[in-house]
């Protein structure tokens, strides 16, 4: 019993971490349409980022969120405006492509300046712990979930209470419509697309505190963990990410101590195969998702 | 004054013709030999093992080089040494060896690991190249009858029977062990002969015997050991054993810590302890850690190419930087392996590929890093492995006993 509350536990903080990798993910799938393969590229940019702070300057990774966020912000919103705007009315295929040669050119120019070499941030509280009864809750872990957490309470409160946010959901919604109500969709795709890359980038910058990256391993993964969990989640909805990372982290950790270790990805396709097949539109997705309209 | 250095000039001039005639008597310079090597410079071992090999197969060529090169028909051959990287990936090891044949090259130092010298160990077969396998222990390696592949660091089976060996005459002596065990081929097999040794020392082995295979066995290069340790959650083994390689031996002190589990006595691994990216990556958790090792620089040992292994120790570190508290094991390997080549050549006499393996096979040598024999497979299985501990971000050797410069501080966790 200790052991499944322990693998509960860890599954629960860890799968906070997945969600904050997933929730820009599924913010960019929703709105624009766009399946993002450059996504884990762009949170291993963040872990540099943070890395480079750190390393050079001391800087805490928790003190480095805004500086990563708006830096990643701003190389996000130039990707969408020079680059992806170009084709985003093109069919998914192109923009899959255009997303996985983008992530190339990123994780490229990460090798060369950084080599494939693993890093890390040392912290002297992250791979610490506080124990509840017989279970460790580690800090650095919990920390980054309770910031997923934060951020998608931030996301929605964005979405649903400014002008902005009500924006980027009519583009979503409608982009003919959108536009004519005076929309400027390609500004809003561009903000939309620079959200979701700061957010990436602080889930780099967490993923760099609590374990390792790379620039060559580490962003496969990234990406597939976000679609799983995208997926999982059910797109349109903010807490989708969030409900899909923590169900993922659970099954991952629980699955993992039931079967072994090397089992994870078996684990999470085989819970996104089952919920596809009880709930196709995801655990919390909406149904309006898949009869939008593209003008 | 110019009729002195008319004298001078005639002496000096005199010196360099004797000198010249003297050289030509003994050997004159042949044609570069070429040793070719896929090393990891990038990827899982390209920050620590793939560049401690490297720098081992550097140091012997120039090493060599320095004093000569390698002689036999009267006449001295430079060795060129040619790298690619393999991306740290067993599949890119194998294409470039293939490409390495394409271009002429037949004498193959191995990559880093047992996965990518299994990898090209079939390609050097078919190809008729001869490869000296410096850092590629798994013994499933050997067992596919292949002539051209020969081994000299100790085989997979020995890396964790001797962390077992040395913790049976510590004080405390262990009653029980865990061992977690990366998925790959040496780790495993290293993990099952572990495991057999601890249960014939009188140890429990927690969970159960087999746990490696199951519970406590981990994706390989995974930087998340969290299911295993979590499987161990509750047991409170004395001693804690990674059988892998740096990533999982970093990741399971590290989460040891976020989980609450930790062994009674201390923390012993295969591979990492022994490099100095360990105690980088780990700081002070990596005190006191155990690691079984292929070199210490106490033993006995020399040659006539690197001298003694602790002058081989000095001149290794003072040439690439490294303290000689923190050496890499793997460096002794990969210039041991490379020693094979050279000596192996020399022996043939001739640069003819089926000459140089059948010397090799029949090699019978003492050099820095231990005595050099192969059996019928290709394995250097007579040389004996050693312990090192973390003490004070040094490694000290602890075992055997008659090598040993300090005694291990044992129990290693504080209390």
């Amino acid at each position: 019993v200790s052991q499944f509350l322990q693998a509960a536990a860890y599954g629960l903080v860890q799968g906070g971490l997945l969600a904050l990798v997933a929730v820009g993910f599924s913010l960019v799938w929703g709105i624009l349409n766009v399946i993002n393969l450059s996504h884990g590229a762009l949170a291993v940019t963040g872990a540099y980022v943070a890395w480079l702070l750190n390393t050079h300057f001391g800087v805490d990774p928790f003190l480095a969120i805004p500086i990563v966020a708006v830096c990643l912000f701003a190389f996000g919103y130039a990707i969408q405006r020079g680059l992806i705007n170009l084709v985003v009315n093109a069919p998914i295929f192109l923009t899959l492509l255009l997303t996985f040669g983008l992530s190339l050119v990123i994780l490229n120019a990460l090798q060369l300046a950084f080599t494939a070499d693993d890093r890390s941030i040392e912290t002297a509280y992250a791979s610490q712990s506080f124990v509840i009864a017989t279970v460790n809750i580690p800090y650095g872990r919990l920390a980054a979930c309770l910031l997923a957490v934060l951020i998608t309470g931030l996301l929605v409160v964005m979405m649903t209470r400014t002008r902005l946010g009500r924006a980027i959901g009519a583009t979503g919604m409608d982009r003919g419509a959108a536009r004519l109500m005076g929309i400027r969709a390609r500004h809003v795709y561009a903000l939309t697309f620079g959200i979701a890359s700061a957010l990436a980038g602080v889930a780099g910058a967490m993923i760099a505190t609590v374990g390792s990256f790379n620039p060559t391993t580490t962003p496969t993964q990234l990406t597939f963990d976000a679609f799983v969990i995208s997926v999982l989640g059910g797109l349109g909805n903010m807490y989708g990410a969030l409900v899909g990372g923590l169900v993922l982290g659970v099954a991952e950790s629980v699955g993992g101590l039931l079967l072994t270790g090397t089992w994870v990805n078996a684990i999470a396709m085989a819970v996104l195969i089952f919920t596809l097949i009880v709930k196709p539109s995801g655990l919390l997705g909406k149904a309006q998702y898949s009869g939008r309209v593209e003008v | 004054m110019l009729q002195k250095q008319g004298a001078l000039i005639a002496t000096l001039g005199l010196a360099v013709l004797v000198f010249a005639c003297g050289a030509g008597s003994t050997s004159s310079a042949g044609s570069a030999i070429t040793f070719a090597a896929p090393v990891s410079q990038t990827g899982a071992f390209g920050q620590a093992e793939g560049l401690y090999t490297l720098q081992g197969y550097k140091f012997c060529v120039s090493t060599v080089n320095a004093q000569g090169g390698i002689t036999f028909g009267g006449q001295s051959h430079t060795i060129t040494l040619v790298t690619q990287d393999d991306q740290s990936v067993a599949a890119t090891s194998a294409q470039i060896v293939d490409q390495f044949n394409d271009q002429g090259y037949k004498f193959i130092l191995s990559p880093y690991g047992s996965g990518g010298t299994t990898a090209v160990a079939p390609v050097v077969e078919r190809n008729g190249q001869v490869m000296a396998d410096s850092n590629g222990a798994d013994t499933a390696i050997f067992t596919h009858g292949y002539k051209s592949t020969f081994a000299v660091l100790s085989p997979s089976s020995t890396y964790v029977t001797t962390i077992i060996d040395a913790l049976a005459t510590m004080n405390p002596a262990p009653k029980s062990v865990a061992i977690i065990a990366a998925s790959d081929g040496f780790s495993q097999h290293a993990a099952e002969k572990g495991a057999a040794e601890a249960q014939a020392k009188g140890m429990t082995v927690l969970p159960s015997t087999a746990a490696y295979s199951s519970s406590t066995k981990v994706a390989a290069n995974t930087t998340d050991v969290s299911s295993a340790l979590i499987a161990l959650k509750g047991t409170n083994p004395d001693v804690i054993i990674i059988s892998g390689h740096l990533n999982e031996a970093v990741a399971a002190v590290k989460q040891s810590s976020e989980l609450g589990v930790k062994p009674k006595y201390g923390f012993a691994a295969t591979v990492a302890p022994p490099t100095p990216a360990f105690i980088t990556a780990l700081g002070k958790s990596a005190e006191g850690v155990l690691g079984s090792t292929q070199w210490v620089p106490e033993i006995s040992a020399s040659d006539s190419i690197f001298g003694s292994a602790k002058q081989f120790l000095a001149n290794f570190t003072n040439t690439y930087g490294w303290s000689p508290n923190q050496y890499p094991y793997q460096a002794a390997d990969a210039a041991a392996g490379c020693e094979a080549m050279v000596l192996a050549i020399e022996k043939a006499g001739s640069t003819d590929p089926s000459a140089v393996r059948t010397a090799l096979a029949g090699l019978n040598v003492d050099t820095f890093y231990g005595h050099i024999q192969f059996d019928s497979t290709g394995m250097n299985s007579t040389k004996p492995m050693y312990l090192i501990q973390i003490q004070k971000a040094a490694f000290v050797t602890v075992y055997p006993s008659n090598l040993a410069t300090k005694p291990a501080v044992w129990p290693a966790m504080a209390a």
